[in-house]
């Protein structure tokens, strides 16, 4: 089972690929895609560190993690700035458009950086800091404060 | 409109009935079947369960065809899908580009059925997509089991088709 400090990596690491991919203008597809993936690890290791409120540490599917993020009303605002990062990235992986573009055609590099990455992502971020243990919260803010450099 | 065209999803007209939005469909056996399915992928499995949900998701497809009757002219399509995990509310947009504020709206909405208890058996999940063609919509619509909404009320004097 996952704990706490183990889904921290795996979201800093992800948070790095987003550092790499933003230099990548054409690859905003994957861009929306890392950074719903590293919402989903920042989400899981609030579970973890909160699992005796809320009685589970670990969801095992996105249908179910979602619904306990917009049920449970004191992760409410978790799930305000998880679903448009979790919307984006169904469109990146599955829209399916006469000109092949997918997602880049809805969002373009600059608005999957402001509004997915230094908005949805950072807000959720620093929501989850309320959960998250000091040192899990400060690591995940500071990585993020460098990739917004 | 290829796929209404073809009959693929079920039009759904709504309107405003006595204070609140109700919904029709002409094609009762079809609906009916989608709503069978809407059982089984919400889990309503005892048959308490299912009058509870047939009355919940009657409700809800009010509610949604309300929710999409406000922002009509912001949206090309709206449909309420069924898949494994349960029902999911598909909006498109006339918009290619990001609309942060019908994100917004979409996510507010989302919130308001999973807390309501007035949806206790109902699993719904909600995805907006940018103006596309039939190509792009059709890949979220389950194909035997989709209401599309057609819009403003259209038929008068008929009666409620709903189980």
């Amino acid at each position: 089972m996952s704990s706490e400090s183990e889904h921290l990596k795996l979201a800093l690491h992800n948070i790095e690929v987003l550092a790499y991919l933003s230099e990548r203008p054409d690859f905003c597809d994957w861009t929306a895609t890392v950074a719903f993936y590293t919402a989903v690890h920042v989400v899981e290791a609030v579970f973890f560190h909160d699992s005796k409120r809320v009685g589970f540490s670990h969801i095992q599917n996105h249908e179910e993690r979602e619904r306990i993020l917009k049920s449970i009303k004191s992760y409410q605002n978790l799930y305000k700035h998880y679903r448009p990062l979790a919307s984006a990235s169904v469109i990146a992986r599955y829209l399916r458009s006469e000109n092949q573009k997918g997602l880049c055609e809805y969002m373009n590099h600059d608005q999957v950086e402001d509004a997915l990455i230094k908005h949805h992502l950072a807000q959720l971020i620093k929501t989850a800091g309320r959960f998250l243990s000091p040192d899990c919260a400060s690591q995940l803010a500071e990585k993020l404060h460098e990739l917004s450099k | 409109m290829a796929v209404t065209d073809k009959q693929t999803y079920i039009p759904t007209v709504f309107s405003n009935k006595q204070g609140r939005m109700v919904i029709r469909s002409k094609d009762r056996t079809r609906f009916s079947a989608v709503v069978r399915q809407a059982v089984a992928a919400c889990g309503a499995h005892r048959r308490k369960d299912q009058v509870v949900f047939r009355k919940q998701f009657e409700n809800l497809a009010g509610l949604l065809g309300g929710w999409v009757h406000k922002r009509r002219t912001r949206l090309a399509k709206a449909f309420l899908t069924v898949w494994d995990t349960g029902l999911v509310f598909i909006i498109v947009s006339k918009e290619r580009a990001y609309n942060a504020g019908l994100e917004h709206d979409l996510t507010h909405l989302d919130i308001k059925v999973a807390q309501s208890k007035d949806f206790s058996q109902i699993a719904l999940s909600v995805q907006a997509l940018p103006c596309c063609s039939s190509t792009g919509y059709e890949h979220f619509c389950n194909p035997k089991a989709t209401l599309e909404y057609t819009g403003l009320p259209v038929l008068s004097g008929v009666e409620r088709n709903v189980e």
